[in-house]
């Protein structure tokens, strides 16, 4: 009698479980729409965009994005991405764990009032302090380098990066490891770089997703500390096309695509990487 | 020299500590706290654009032009709806598409991916791009299309929905990153509970309420209060959906600072305004940190 | 809660004062900004060893192709001196020149409106340029001086009118408006044929603004009564509330015939532009800067520009003024070449070069005068009868209240607030910036 109904029961929830997933594939169809918009209309002309915004395009007009990749001076925009983010992340992937090590090893007064500092500035959007930022980057000398945005993006996300290392090493890294490698008589830092860093794999590759992602999108730090066109960014290439009196909407896409496209093939590469990674950084509240 | 021996005493890395949190802290210290200190003393004189040098004290001054400015009344109503509400969708949406995706549907994979895809994108484009879906002209997909149907025009930007609009946005935005981070929670939470609960003839609801929810708690916080705050810091997705407008409709704390504090140069009153944005957001987190243990307290 | 933030304050202000005696700190910080200046250094050296060419950073919040020509031309005639243009958007380029400048950075040619030429003048980070706007007329100059002294040199004339379709009115037979309740009587007609009479992206805060100001400058501003508004504004002698009222009141028209509609906020001005250029609709505001682009969309359309009126016949009135003034950064490293540049663009030649992108604006320098573009024809008497006026820029140190002023005619027309507090809220901005 009992098997009967569980093999019932179990049929019931696979019928239940086919229409979750219709369901839930209906959902995730409307949530694509503006992302499947944004790239058929990359390839229209106005006028077919106008007349049937959401159909395949007739024909896949290519000129777009060949303006867009002349007007944004796409390589070497790009080029100054790629460097400033890889020279951002690599920074702060390096001091943060130093830092969150360090702090989730000193449990006194003074690892808790250093750790309580980095972690004000969670709170404290750095635009709020733009004027005295700018001045303070001026007279390091770093005005119109692309090390000022380096610098001050790695001091955005440090307080992220060094929540995330110092949780990580409180919950996953084994102090026993540590004492029997000081009996060995290793120094300190060797004692970090051989031993603890390769136990912190999976928390530095959330660090490197969450802070690429961070550093990428990041606006207003090119806007302010880059001033020639030689040295700026994609984001600033989108947004000096977007200035108030451009007018080609549909050769505004093709901008907006180039904008997002190195990140959109990033996340289709490493998709399961990314998620999984955004997601350890989590798991340990 | 003395306090490098306290340490020795106490921490188990002894003087190296400093060493090792040196590089962060010089860094940090230099392009965060440093202009932060700064933006401090600025809020208690009269620096402005056309006043730079010489400064006076002018004590409170500042702070009491911020509090009889409606603009930066509005901002931070604005900015209080804007965190609660996106937080609140964040959770509300993300939590049963992940607890949904968490089950064994052939497709979970790809489905993950598409949710969590927007949340890749900067905020900056992300807003350009629903700028034109929500245009009120025939450019505008979804005016487009209720023309199609022969609908009225949905004006998207009112001073009512303007608000509303930008925040729809960045759910979809960010939906999916909440929804990452509950999956992650979720699959810590052994399955043997749900096989007990289900012996013990609990329903798929009583389960989702009796054992999900409760033991969501970790990552709601995180989400809530992550969620909180950078909503209260958002300025992309409104700088390029509304600027602010119509009227001042969308103004937040971000774009009342841009405005105010920077372009039309009342850098001291921007600085004080700054200063009572910071202890707003410190009295959020630590009062939404506070719910949070309670509720992980009652559970336990 | 006030004990955590007092720690870290504390604990910010301590490690602070560590940081200044700490020597170890210095080599951790040193090491980027030490290959920063080589990295200086080698370019420098670079620089003087290729033929002494150096580079000028000009900033403008137009896009480049709107000075393309005038670029071109500085490349050929200034060949030792090459121009880095540095577009910034326009919503961010207060902030950014303001920032830089207050740092002692900056571009070396700075395009200034005149409030902010004003502001930057006053706090002394221009170089007078006297002699070189001495062969300008006193028109142009006027409103970049201060205190004896001219600091920019302006450029092309803008003006904005009202664009209209041509083919459009002819073949309603629709006759051009000569008062503004013609205007609107035009505007009606075209309603009840079914055409959007007039295009307007009022996300942006500006077209009401230029819109309704064009008004009260024919109807008031222009007349022996308000014209010293401009002044006593400025001085703190008027409000706006109180002279203004029955103008905006009577302007009101605008709205409360359907012409701008609270749709039109969910509008910006490119997707207007676009209406206009496919013949959606009959008329859009806007002025010689936009020509290029709608002709690019449509070249077909056949367009002609007509002034704003008042309720009195009239030559009718434009908005606008002296374009973009060419101002150089005090603190430049670079003055020379700046004012080679800035020499450069005071010629005959400079002057058509830069016009080339902004054809139907007029030169503000002795002896440069441009045929008006047949697109203009409609405005040519209100253009010879000087009839350009931009209010705002009367306003001294507080110009930079119009976009106050815009953002709460948005307000207005989206009936959160009436007309006399509308005007209310403009003073007190105005106000507030005279105060600083």
């Amino acid at each position: 009698m009992r098997e009967q109904s569980s093999i019932e029961v179990s049929k019931k929830q696979k019928i239940k479980l086919v229409f979750t997933e219709i369901f839930m594939i209906v959902v995730a169809i409307i949530w694509f729409i503006p992302i499947y918009y944004l790239i058929v209309t990359t390839f229209k002309s106005p006028q077919e965009a106008t007349l049937s915004p959401l159909a395949l395009p007739s024909v896949w007009r290519i000129e777009n994005y060949i303006d867009a990749w002349i007007n944004m001076e796409y390589p070497r925009a790009l080029g100054n991405t790629l460097k400033i983010t890889i020279l951002a992340v690599a920074i702060i992937v390096l001091v943060t764990s130093l830092a969150g090590y360090a702090l989730a090893r000193t449990k006194n007064k003074w690892g808790n009032r250093v750790f309580l500092l980095f972690l004000a500035g969670l709170m404290v959007p750095f635009q709020m302090n733009i004027v005295s930022l700018f001045k303070i980057v001026k007279s390091i000398g770093l005005m119109n380098s692309i090390w000022a945005v380096i610098l001050v993006d790695v001091a955005i996300n440090v307080p992220q990066g060094i929540f995330l290392f110092k949780e990580f090493v409180e919950s996953s890294v084994p102090k026993e490891l540590e004492e029997a490698a000081e009996i060995d008589g290793c120094s300190i830092f060797r004692k970090f770089f051989v031993i603890v860093l390769p136990l912190m794999k999976p928390v530095i590759a959330t660090v490197v997703i969450i802070v690429t992602l961070n550093v990428w999108n990041e606006f207003m730090t090119p806007l302010l500390f880059i001033q020639s066109r030689q040295n700026d960014v994609i984001l600033q290439e989108v947004s000096r096309n977007i200035g108030q009196f451009s007018t080609d909407w549909t050769a505004l896409f093709p901008m907006l695509m180039l904008g997002v496209a190195p990140l959109m093939l990033f996340y289709i590469f490493m998709q399961k990487y990314i998620i999984s990674g955004v997601a350890a950084g989590a798991v340990k509240g | 020299m003395r306090k490098m021996k306290k340490k020795n005493e106490t921490g188990s890395l002894g003087h190296y500590f400093i060493l090792f949190v040196l590089p962060a802290l010089v860094i940090y210290l230099l392009f965060s706290i440093l202009p932060f200190f700064y933006t401090f003393i600025y809020s208690f004189t009269d620096y402005s654009d056309i006043h730079i040098k010489g400064l006076n004290f002018v004590g409170l001054k500042n702070y009491v032009t911020v509090f009889n400015t409606s603009l930066m009344k509005v901002a931070i109503k604005n900015s209080l709806i804007y965190a609660v509400i996106l937080t609140g969708f964040q959770v509300i949406l993300g939590l049963p598409i992940a607890a949904v995706l968490n089950k064994k549907l052939k497709s979970k994979n790809i489905l993950r991916a598409v949710f969590f895809f927007p949340a890749v994108f900067s905020s900056l484009i992300i807003g350009y791009l629903w700028n034109f879906i929500m245009s009120s002209s025939d450019y505008g997909l979804i005016n487009n299309l209720l023309h199609r149907f022969g609908l009225e025009t949905f004006n998207f930007f009112t001073a009512d929905r303007a608000l509303f609009s930008v925040i729809f946005t960045q759910i979809w935005q960010w939906t999916g990153w909440a929804m990452v981070i509950f999956l992650a929670n979720l699959q810590g939470i052994s399955p043997e509970l749900y096989e007990a609960a289900s012996i013990d003839g609990a329903g798929e609801r009583q389960q989702f309420f009796k054992i999900t929810m409760p033991l969501m708690c970790p990552s709601v916080k995180i989400i809530v209060v992550t969620g909180l705050i950078g909503g209260m810091k958002a300025f992309d997705a409104i700088y390029s959906m509304t600027s602010g407008g119509p009227g001042n409709a969308t103004e937040t704390v971000m774009t009342v600072m841009m405005k105010k504090g920077i372009s039309d140069g009342f850098y001291a009153v921007g600085s004080a305004f700054g200063v009572c944005f910071f202890v707003i957001v410190l009295i959020i987190s630590g009062f939404t940190n506070k719910i949070m243990s309670k509720w992980s307290e009652s559970i336990s | 809660m006030r004990k955590k933030i007092f720690s870290v304050i504390l604990a910010a202000s301590m490690v602070a004062g560590l940081m200044s005696g700490c020597g170890s700190t210095e080599k951790e910080a040193a090491t980027p900004s030490s290959t920063e200046t080589t990295e200086a250094a080698e370019a420098t050296q670079a620089e003087s060893t290729t033929n002494e060419k150096v580079t000028v950073r000009l900033s403008y919040w137009n896009s480049e192709d709107t000075v393309q020509s005038l670029l071109d031309y500085l490349a050929k005639e200034v060949p030792d001196v090459t121009i880095e243009y540095q577009f910034i958007d326009n919503s961010n380029y207060d902030t950014i020149i303001d920032t830089q400048l207050a740092a002692g950075e900056g571009p070396d040619i700075i395009c200034e409106s005149a409030g902010s030429a004003l502001k930057h003048a006053r706090l002394g980070y221009l170089e007078p340029v006297n002699d070189l706007a001495a062969s300008y007329s006193s028109a142009g100059t006027s409103i970049y001086s201060y205190e004896g002294n001219t600091y920019a040199l302006p450029g092309i004339s803008w003006f904005e009118g009202i664009y209209y379709n041509k083919a459009i009115f002819a073949e309603n037979n629709i006759e051009l408006p000569k008062t503004f309740d013609e205007y609107i009587a035009v505007c009606k007609q075209f309603q009840e044929l079914g055409i959007t009479p007039l295009a307007a992206g009022l996300k942006s805060w500006e077209p009401m603004l230029k819109n309704s100001m064009a008004f009260v400058t024919a109807e008031y501003l222009s007349t022996d009564a308000g014209k010293s508004f401009g002044e006593d504004y400025r001085n703190g002698k008027v409000t706006m509330a109180g002279t203004w009222d029955p103008y905006i009141e009577k302007w009101s028209d605008m709205i409360g015939e359907g012409i701008y509609t609270t749709d039109m906020i969910g509008i910006d001005h490119d997707q207007a532009l676009e209406q206009f250029a496919t013949g959606d609709a009959a008329m859009f505001c806007s002025g010689p800067w936009d020509y290029d682009a709608i002709m690019a969309k449509n070249p077909e359309l056949q367009i002609d520009m007509m002034p704003f009126y008042g309720t009195e016949t009239s030559e009718g009135w434009l908005i606008g003024g002296p374009g973009c003034g060419f101002a150089v950064n005090q603190s430049s490293a670079n003055k020379e070449a700046a004012l080679k540049i800035l020499a450069a663009i005071s010629t005959v030649e400079g002057q058509e070069a830069l016009w080339e992108n902004n054809q139907g604006g007029s030169s503000y320098l002795d002896g440069a005068y441009f045929e008006l573009p047949e697109a203009y024809t409609s405005v040519a008497t209100a253009l010879a009868a000087g009839n350009v006026y931009c209010p705002w820029n009367e306003w001294g140190i507080a110009a930079s209240a119009h976009e106050n002023y815009g953002t709460e005619m948005q307000n207005y027309l989206l009936g959160t607030s009436d007309i006399n507090e509308t005007l209310s809220n403009v003073d007190a901005a105005v106000q507030e910036l005279l105060a600083k």
